[in-house]
């Protein structure tokens, strides 16, 4: 027992001794690393910026405001204004703009003047306020036509940002869809057709109009606009631009306004202003008593996501065929589930009045939960209930009445519509599951930093018997477990009033349970520590999947206020229809021809370009879509495109039956088919040089073949290889890229109080810190991490080709001093500081035991997509660089590309030069912009296609920090060239690296032992290619021999 | 014409792949040797009509291959241009000149000599086991043996238990127990990724040939162990050596040719376990070699010289091992 606690004593020593030299660090690294904290400071700025919640505590006694200010944009103070003022296309001026319709064209007498703020800095007004007190906040704004992305400000009053949410404020553009030009209105013939009669998928336009908007929460957590306390006097306001361009005309400051209830709104009109379904049918023509409106129809949306769907689920969609593709509905599991996305309709009535507003639709994905909506009527929301309008999940297609999903109103909402037309917009909101939502999410994040407290002191993997102290060393973050499994307890009683009891409230209660046993007993804590990283990971995929709020739409009815149950639209179809329909479309597709799906024309082949892709058939869809409607009217030229296997294309191009142009090649395949001659080299077609001109000259290195006409070359006599006898031969254009960058998670280092490492001895001293925080860090292994050091450390006058290569491919380069020198290094990170060789990125990255991390920058889509809970506590910036003694950081990535080829094969000239057009038109900046928004419209607004146009790259909607980082990545990128024999390097360079790893074999001599290997392969191939090659040792002997 | 319709039908079948040998029903005198066996084959048209299809497939896709493949590993052939003759060339240099094929035909003969006797071996011990428990029970246990190998890819759940992150189940267990300090690279580690292979394989073996043997097994009539009872068979080693091996001869066989092809086309498991190429070529075999040289250095010619070495291997074996099974209860 004694030794028990001496042990113990001694045990505790060490801890504290230990804390003291981790505290000792921290403090050091804070003075080392001041000055150049930007992100940092910035996150720490926000950490600490108080939320909306809080601002109201603290402003709740401040009284309402009772009078209106409004002051005129366009008279901006200059000042105050950041941004660049003048009259050039970006900057800050006074513009008159007019709305424009559905086709595209202005509405005369439309025009307004408002302030052109562009989407970069501030601009800033001066406002006197008569008196003190909440006000609201309202701008009429005119989203002006660019970028998919919405539009983001941050607002500062008198130079600072109010509260946290108000850096946010998000207001939405105008899209809508172009339909065909026979379009009138109704369903008749809206959408374009393909020759086989299925209808096309309508393009998305901005459609600019100056609307008003609330600042509220973006996030929409908070249903009711912002209030802000401002006192008498003058003030200074600035929007601050986060994303995008606007013109604003007014500001106005107002009393809070709240929407009078349901039961004030129907007090507004007598028994004779309801319509019957009778009177409907008397004022329609064709005697129906209610009013369709088709959900595809749409007037307007906020994105350019929404968009007209298919759905084939049901016989009794409308409209519905079962051999062809009918466009019947909008919305659905991935479109229009983020709140604050819109979509709006028109609808005609014969009389103003209150009618019932019915519904068709589907809500099948969040099981258990309701999705909500707000209704606004003409613009305005109507009533108090209308803002928490709910859809009940089910399997099937469902109908119903508007309602709030209370018993009371459960027959529906009656709406006042204006004669004539009017427009009908809803919009995804939280309703009430919003104070839910709030609650969660900031319990998630106490949870997740206190789990992050734990992880600092045990590591992944504690071990049960040793006793921690927790109490004595991290008592708030023990506290908080505690609190926050009352308040999970808490959260649980309220969603089971809401929704009832379900698995949902069961996954809330599990996590609380776990949360009290760690809370309230310290032995508890190390033990469950790998179950709380696992529920974590649950309640914030759990978070996620409640803050989406799917809804498919069918179709809409205006019926009558007396209509009741039996008169709502029939939702699911009997089982014979079912049958019936299900029956003719298995047999209908056998005769179906998918791959003239799209097409606008039937063209036979021969006339075609034929172009194959591997990609996946969203992805396709998008390309046919794209060359139908932009390629082919502009240039004449027909495009089949056809989605093949991989590995498909050199069977083909052996069988000469390949086609004319062919996606996605790595350009390993691009250099070996060239290089016997499969591939037509691109040069000498017209335009080549200004498309090249399109990406990083790093992308086209490695589609590029480089050979020279020098034989029985020396290369200790002769010195490098004179540029001008060098042959450059591009075989591919450049279709993706994708590079290392640096990822951090910003709360982590901002609790170990670190900067954001700039250098590679900023990682040096960042690694014994988080080693002593049981962190880790990631960096790329074997050739990735060679490349990496070796070009950023070679010499910068060395010719871009030379790096892992020397003397135009004939050597490998791997054994000079800087490439060994460059390969220690990346040795001694692995061997001094233990990195992990082998993990899983993002899994580690979302719990926080991999805190940073130089991976793929595509990797930013999967952590958008897969780690909601971590959202906004990571960012990303360009890669770790050496300092020289300028300070000048040379952070240089090297990329990798993929590229689109066209083999060689039998084809006339003509058609030659038609397949290098379509080549053109797709890399350049306009298709890839628009590939790259529709990408992101269908497979969801985090996913980001890694084009490699830079125009079109930069032009996805990033944010301005994102987009500064990834400039600068990109301004430095270098390239390996692809010689032949290459794939030996990648080999051998593993088996050095794992050698190394494995039994700390010395980093020199491994390389070193492995060279001989390298260039023996490199020379065997050189000769097979009837190129200049080294003879190497033994090789020759034996080629000697054998002759 | 009586006796040939009393030929029975599978003597027919017989006829018709061998239609030379079959016994002399009609006098062959009077015609030559050609006019005899156009004769046999339109009597027995049917037969040769019903075989066809099967032949034709055979031979167009496995035989003409075969002899493709050998001609072509006379030739230097980069799949995207005319092939040249090299005459011997392609054996010369992977004879005399070519390390790794040494390194990948030494690995393939252990992995061979390891694998093949073990899992033939430990498929039969099984199979000889699992036949003595009750019918019920037996299909289970009996699908609980074969499954690994019926579900295709499933050797990649051995990736994950042998994974090198530290959450990888083995290293997890040994770093929880506090055996090892940080994770083992099993499959990346030149030490320990060939035995890690080799276990995975042999777990994946227990394969058709299992199958066959537990069929073969059930096949041997009662009586005879109870006529080898009478004639003084003292034990259940004697009753195996002379009695059930014998008959199960030709199941024995068919083990015996799927365990050899298994085992000298093993490939797929490394590749998807320890990558392609495993680290430092250890785990390098002639289906490797073979397939590097045919798909990423684009050298059929070449290739087609690794899989000549690999098929004669391969029947060299098949040739041995039939040898030793004629000696089945002798």
């Amino acid at each position: 027992m004694k030794k028990t606690h001496g042990v113990r004593l001694i045990a505790m020593l060490l801890a504290v001794v230990t804390m003291l030299a981790g505290f000792s660090f921290v403090v050091s690294a804070d003075e080392a690393g001041q000055g150049d904290i930007e992100n940092v400071a910035d996150l720490t700025e926000l950490l600490a910026a108080i939320k909306y919640s809080s601002y109201l505590i603290k402003h709740q006694d401040a009284p309402s405001a009772d009078q209106t200010v409004t002051i005129d944009a366009t008279a901006f103070s200059a000042e105050n204004t950041t941004a660049a003022i003048g009259s050039g296309e970006e900057q800050v001026r006074v513009v008159k703009y007019a709305d424009m319709d559905g086709k595209g064209n202005f509405i005369a007498g439309t025009e307004k003047e408002g302030v052109y703020c562009p989407a970069n800095g501030a601009v800033g007004w001066q406002i006197n306020v008569p008196k003190s007190g909440m006000y609201s906040i309202s701008i009429e704004y005119y989203p002006v036509e660019g970028k998919s992305s919405s539009i983001e400000r941050t607002l500062y009053i008198d130079g600072s940002v109010p509260f946290y949410e108000a850096r946010f404020l998000t207001c939405t553009k105008v899209w809508s869809d172009e339909y065909s030009d026979e379009h009138d209105g109704t369903r008749e013939n809206p959408f374009k057709k393909d020759i086989n009669g299925n209808e096309i998928k309508p393009g998305k336009m901005q459609t600019p109009q100056w609307r008003n908007y609330d600042f509220i929460d973006s996030t929409g957590f908070y249903t009711d606009p912002f209030q802000f306390y401002i006192e008498e006097g003058s003030h200074v306001l600035q929007l601050e631009a986060r994303k995008e361009a606007l013109a604003i005309k007014s500001i106005t400051l107002q009393p809070v306004q709240t929407v009078s209830s349901y039961e004030d709104y129907l007090k507004q009109y007598g028994d004779s202003d309801r319509v019957s379904a009778d009177a409907i049918a008397s004022a329609q023509p064709d005697g129906e008593k209610v009013i369709k409106i088709e959900g595809e129809l749409l007037n307007q949306t906020s994105d350019m996501s929404i968009y007209p769907k298919y759905d084939k689920s049901s016989a009794i969609s409308s409209p519905q065929s079962s051999s062809k593709i009918v466009l019947n509905s909008v919305g659905g599991e991935q479109q229009w589930t983020t709140v604050g996305q819109w979509a709006s309709w028109k609808v005609t009535v014969p009389k103003a009045g209150l009618y019932k507003i019915s519904l068709r639709f589907k809500q099948g994905s969040s099981s258990g939960l309701f999705s909500s909506r707000q209704i606004k009527i003409n613009g305005k929301i109507p009533f108090d209930e209308a803002k928490y309008l709910q859809f009940a999940a089910g399997d099937s297609w469902q109908s119903a009445y508007l309602n709030d999903g209370s018993d009371e109103h459960a027959d529906g909402f009656l709406f006042y519509l204006e004669e004539g037309e009017n427009t009908i917009e809803m919009e995804a909101v939280f309703g009430n599951m919003a104070e839910i939502l709030v609650r969660l999410n900031s319990a998630l994040s106490v949870i997740n930093s206190a789990y992050i407290d734990i992880l600092m002191i045990t590591g992944t993997n504690p071990d049960k018997d040793t006793d921690y102290n927790f109490y004595k060393l991290i008592p708030g973050s023990i506290n908080n477990l505690a609190a926050m499994s009352d308040e999970l307890y808490d959260i649980a009683d309220r969603l089971a009033e809401i929704s009832g009891k379900s698995e949902d409230t069961a996954t809330l209660e599990t996590v609380a349970r776990l949360l009290y046993k760690m809370g309230h007993r310290e032995d508890d804590v190390a033990k469950n520590l790998n179950n709380l990283k696992n529920n974590i990971g649950t309640l914030g995929t759990w978070i996620q999947t409640a803050m989406k709020q799917p809804l498919e739409i069918d179709y809409l009815q205006i019926q009558g206020a007396d209509a009741g149950k039996k008169e709502l639209p029939k939702a699911t179809e009997n089982i014979f229809q079912a049958i019936g329909f299900e029956l003719a479309q298995f047999g209908l597709s056998f005769t179906s021809d998918f791959n003239t799906l799209g097409a606008l024309e039937d063209v036979p082949e021969e006339e075609t370009v034929v172009v194959w892709t591997t990609s996946g058939r969203d992805q396709a869809q998008i390309i046919r879509t794209l060359a139908n409607n932009e390629f082919t009217p502009n240039t004449g030229i027909n495009v089949s495109l056809k989605l093949v296997a991989a590995g498909s294309l050199l069977p083909s191009i052996l069988a000469g039956v390949g086609p004319d142009v062919s996606m996605d090649t790595t350009s390993s395949d691009v250099i070996n088919w060239s290089i016997r001659d499969a591939v037509i080299g691109l040069n000498d077609f017209e335009g080549f040089d200004e498309i090249a001109s399109e990406f990083p000259a790093a992308a086209l290195v490695p589609l590029t073949l480089y050979t020279d006409d020098i034989y029985d070359y020396d290369a200790q006599e002769n010195g490098p290889i004179p540029e001008d006898k060098v042959k450059a031969t591009t075989y591919a254009l450049p279709q993706t890229i994708s590079f290392p960058m640096m990822f951090y998670r910003a709360d982590v280092l901002h609790n170990l109080g670190v900067s954001v490492p700039k250098t590679w001895d900023d990682i040096y001293a960042l690694l014994p810190i988080l080693q002593n925080n049981q962190m880790q860090a990631a960096l790329p292994v074997s050739l990735a991490g060679e490349n990496m050091f070796l070009y950023q450390m070679k010499d910068s006058s060395a010719s871009f080709r030379d790096g892992l290569y020397a003397d135009n491919g004939r050597r490998v380069n791997l054994d000079s001093n800087v490439a060994l020198e460059a390969f220690d290094e990346l040795c001694s990170m692995f061997t001094q500081y233990r990195l992990p060789v082998t993990y899983n990125f993002e899994n580690r990255f979302r719990t926080g035991e991999i805190p940073i991390g130089i991976v793929d920058y595509t990797v930013y889509t999967q952590l958008s997509v897969f780690a909601p809970e971590i959202k906004g506590l990571w960012e990303f910036v360009p890669v770790p660089g050496w300092e020289d003694e300028n300070g000048n950081v040379n952070n240089t990535a090297v990329a990798t590309v993929t590229g689109i080829i066209m083999p060689r094969g039998n084809r006339t000239e003509e058609k030659e030069r038609n397949a290098w057009e379509f080549m053109k038109w797709f890399v350049s900046a306009d298709t890839q912009s628009t590939y790259a928004n529709e990408y992101s419209a269908v497979l969801g607004s985090d996913t980001k296609a890694n084009t490699a146009n830079i125009k079109a790259l930069v032009n996805l909607p990033w944010t301005a920090d994102e987009y500064t980082s990834l400039m600068n990545q990109l301004n430095h990128l270098a390239a390996v060239p692809e010689y032949p024999g290459g794939y030996i390097i990648t080999r051998f360079v593993e088996s050095a690296f794992m050698e190394v790893y494995n039994n700390n074999a010395s980093p020199v001599t491994s390389m070193l032992n492995r060279i001989t290997d390298m260039n023996k392969e490199i020379s065997r191939k050189r000769e097979e290619f009837d190129l200049d090659f080294y003879e190497i040792s033994h090789a020759s002997n034996f080629t000697e021999s054998a002759e | 014409m009586a006796k040939e319709i009393a030929v029975p039908a599978d003597e027919m079948a017989g006829k018709a792949n061998k239609p030379k040998e079959s016994k002399k029903p009609v006098s062959r005198k009077d015609m030559s040797r050609l006019q005899w066996t156009w004769k046999e084959i339109k009597r027995n048209k049917t037969a040769y009509f019903l075989v066809a299809p099967f032949m034709l497939i055979f031979f167009v896709f496995t035989v003409v291959p075969v002899f493709v493949s050998i001609g072509l590993s006379l030739t230097d052939f980069n799949m995207l241009q005319v092939p040249d003759f090299v005459f011997l060339d392609n054996y010369i240099t992977l004879f005399l000149d070519d390390d790794l094929f040494v390194k990948a035909l030494q690995n393939t003969l252990i992995f061979a000599a390891i694998t093949g006797p073990v899992s033939y071996i430990l498929s039969f011990v099984v199979a000889w086991f699992i036949n003595e428990l009750p019918p019920k029970f037996r299909a289970l246990v009996t699908l609980v043996f074969y499954a690994p190998s019926i579900s295709g890819m499933v050797y990649t759940i051995w990736a994950t238990i042998l994974s090198g992150d530290s959450y990888g189940w083995v290293n997890g267990f040994l770093l929880n127990t506090g055996i090892i300090m940080e994770p083992i690279q099993f499959f990346k580690n030149v030490n320990y990724c060939m035995p890690c292979c080799i276990i995975v394989a042999l777990w994946t073996s227990l394969g058709t040939a299992f199958l066959s043997f537990i069929a073969g097994l059930q096949v041997v009539d009662r009586s005879l162990y109870e006529a080898g009872a009478v004639d003084g068979v003292k034990n259940r080693w004697q009753e195996l050596w002379y009695i059930t091996l014998p008959v199960m001869k030709s199941q024995l066989m068919f083990g015996a040719i799927m365990a050899i092809t298994t085992s000298f086309g093993f490939g797929a498991v490394v590749d998807a376990l320890a990558g392609n190429p495993s680290v430092d070529y250890c785990a390098w075999t002639l289906t490797h070699h073979l397939a590097d040289y045919g798909n990423s250095r684009f050298e059929v010619g070449y290739s087609s010289a690794i899989a000549v070495v690999l098929f004669a291997l391969m029947f060299g074996s098949n040739l041995l091992v039939n040898k030793l099974l004629s000696k089945l209860g002798q």
